[in-house]
């Protein structure tokens, strides 16, 4: 029987990047982490979910990869206090790998210094295009941890991180690496605001998922990176399903079929049934087509009583981060076990039922799930381009 | 490997390849393929990477896959660094060239015009962009139990990006379909990972993946990637 350990982890998003403070926040009553940011847009601030810390500084051995999005990457593996290289120091280097995923990489850094060279100064010295090609990110995250294996940086938009710890799981089963540092990690920026803004799709104020009166996502960064091993015990990744849509390169087919696929898919590579699941971290942008898709298939396969909630109200959607900040989030409520029961993310919304979607149970203030057999939770990504991704995570116990 | 493709601006047939590769060189900028199989309306959307792309999954569509892997080196760059300076000047972005940007585009456009629900991905790796498609390939084959295909592709990076290019820029595409499992496909392959005294490369100017066209178009019998003595990636052919 195969397993598929993960770890150890780490994570800097709006709530911290500390797992303790995470953790806190994130099963608390909900307290939305968002903050207003000028600068991204050329004409009104934005309420956004920012790492707003000091962080670390990149060393200067790797000065050329100097850039906020690997910066976020060193917070959430400081926040673990050493123990994602603890994890990995019994793993000779050549055997541990690196699947980094990200949509923005350095587009910050890249974007200041298009504007000097548009201003007549040049390109900035401090500048290099290893800031911007998505290749960077894998490339400093095997420098940071002296990973010399198989190194690469998957980018398939908001599932992209998703797909990074399954693919993870992959290398380890295909015998090509004993440990992988699976990680997602995006930054703010100005070219993913405005691109939204073309696209209308971002909310004017805090998002509101399922809600009637939804109108749309924030934006976030965020960082969150795994230790992944063939182990046993501790919390094993248990399942993955993956689809395409084949529909549109900016909105998720309306049938939810896609959504539904990479759902089942995530069941059946697990062996168990939808009513094993104890809670799932929904997608849930507060896009209206996102929601109505993903309710109508949330619904078709786990009905209306698993309980399930959307943090993006509370850190923003984290695009290429998503998808590995949500599975931490999901270790966390595995890890939150007390007297029999799990503490779940509240879900952060007006309350007010969209009649046209499906009526799921969506998460209340201090509601906990009672845990009566497995301890398993599913976690949804779903990307531009029609990508979608669906873990399932269990702990087992040890 | 059960059937590779490839293409590049005056370079599309497999007799052409072949007498590139008895002297392989850097492939030109500009041109892209034609895609009449796309509908007008999208073909006008496409980039050249997007049109690259979709031609070699065209070409292979004959041999079965359940999936696709998109490796790109530099992705939608060029639309990236025209966009960074229409932000640049305050001008609007238009949300077309937006949601055809991101670095898993022509993998999307891949799955809607072909209408192929399987799952895909997109990678990047620097140097190492096709070596770790290939990796990224065979571990999508493994858990779909299937062969996918493989499009290794990038675009000539944009001139003003030229001075912080570490290899050739050039224009070309690779495709192939690839399956893990061992008893599959016409050409069996070995890849292998480690460190040795290597010969240095000779053309290390060219980017992998047309290292790799060349050598499948001869008949030598192992191609080594190393990007330095601790890092040699070696594909052999097995009998």
């Amino acid at each position: 029987m195969r397993h598929c350990r993960l770890e150890a982890l780490g994570a800097a998003c709006a709530l911290g990047s500390e797992l303790r403070d995470i953790a806190t926040r994130l099963l608390s009553p909900a307290d939305s982490a968002l903050v207003l940011r000028s600068g991204l847009l050329p004409d009104r601030e934005l309420l956004v979910g920012a790492v707003e810390e000091c962080l670390p500084q990149i060393p200067p051995h790797l000065a050329r990869l100097r850039c906020r999005n690997n910066a976020l990457a060193l917070a959430a593996a400081r926040g673990a206090h050493g123990a994602l290289e603890g994890a990995l120091s019994r793993f000779c280097p050549k055997r541990i790998g690196v699947i980094a995923a990200t949509t923005t990489s350095g587009v910050v850094e890249a974007g200041a210094a298009v504007a000097s060279v548009l201003d007549g100064a040049g390109w900035p010295t401090e500048f290099h295009y290893a800031q911007l090609e998505h290749g960077g990110l894998a490339s400093f995250l095997a420098a940071t941890f002296g990973a010399q294996g198989p190194s690469y940086t998957l980018s398939t938009a908001c599932s992209s991180s998703a797909k990074a710890l399954v693919s993870a799981r992959s290398l380890l089963e295909l015998g090509l690496c004993d440990a992988v540092v699976a990680a997602g990690v995006d930054t703010l920026c100005k070219l993913t605001a405005n691109g939204f803004a073309a696209l209308e799709a971002l909310a004017t104020e805090r998002s509101n998922p399922f809600s009637r009166n939804r109108c749309g996502l924030n934006l976030g960064e965020a960082a969150a990176l795994f230790v992944i091993t063939r182990e046993e015990g501790g919390i094993q990744l248990v399942g993955c399903g993956e689809s395409s849509d084949a529909h549109h390169m900016s909105a998720p087919n309306p049938d939810g079929k896609g959504a539904e696929a990479a759902m089942r898919g995530a069941l059946a590579d697990a062996r168990v049934t939808p009513q094993e699941v104890l809670y799932v971290n929904l997608h849930g942008t507060g896009t209206p087509l996102n929601d109505a898709s993903e309710s109508l298939a949330v619904a078709r396969v786990f009905g209306e009583s698993t309980p399930c909630s959307s943090s993006k109200p509370r850190v923003g959607h984290t695009l290429g981060a998503a998808g590995a900040l949500e599975a931490a989030f999901c270790c966390l409520v595995l890890a939150s076990e007390r007297d029999g029961a799990l503490a779940l993310p509240p879900h952060d919304w007006d309350g007010e039922r969209d009649p046209a979607l499906a009526d799921l149970h969506l998460v209340g203030a201090n509601q906990r799930a009672r845990v009566r057999g497995r301890r398993l939770v599913a976690s949804n990504s779903f990307g531009f381009g029609g990508s979608n991704c669906t873990l399932i995570l269990e702990r087992t116990p040890s | 490997m059960r059937a590779w493709s490839a293409w590049a601006p005056g370079l599309e047939t497999r007799e052409q390849w072949l007498a590139w590769s008895r002297e392989p060189r850097l492939t030109a900028r500009d041109g892209a393929p034609a895609v009449r199989f796309v509908p007008a309306l999208q073909r006008r959307r496409l980039s050249q990477l997007a049109k690259m792309t979709l031609q070699m999954v065209q070409e292979l569509a004959g041999t079965q896959h359940a999936g696709f892997v998109v490796a790109s080196r530099h992705g939608e760059v060029h639309s990236c660094i025209s966009m960074l300076s229409e932000i640049a000047r305050e001008q609007p972005l238009s949300p077309t060239v937006f949601s055809h940007s991101v670095h898993n585009a022509p993998a999307g456009l891949l799955s809607i015009t072909t209408g192929n629900c399987a799952p895909s991905s997109s990678i990047a790796a620097g140097r190492e962009t096709l070596i770790h498609g290939l990796i990224e390939a065979l571990a999508l084959s493994q858990r779909r139990a299937a062969p996918v295909v493989l499009v290794c592709a990038d675009e000539a990076l944009p001139a003003q990006l030229e001075q912080f290019a570490d290899e050739g820029s050039c224009s070309y595409a690779f495709g192939a379909v690839v399956s893990a499992a061992h008893d599959d496909g016409e050409i069996k392959l070995r890849l292998e990972f480690g460190s040795r005294a290597v010969e240095p490369v000779a053309n290390s100017e060219l980017p992998q993946a047309l290292r790799l066209i060349a050598w499948l178009a001869a008949v030598a019998r192992t191609i080594d990637f190393s990007e330095s003595a601790e890092r040699v990636w070696s594909i052999s052919r097995v009998e």
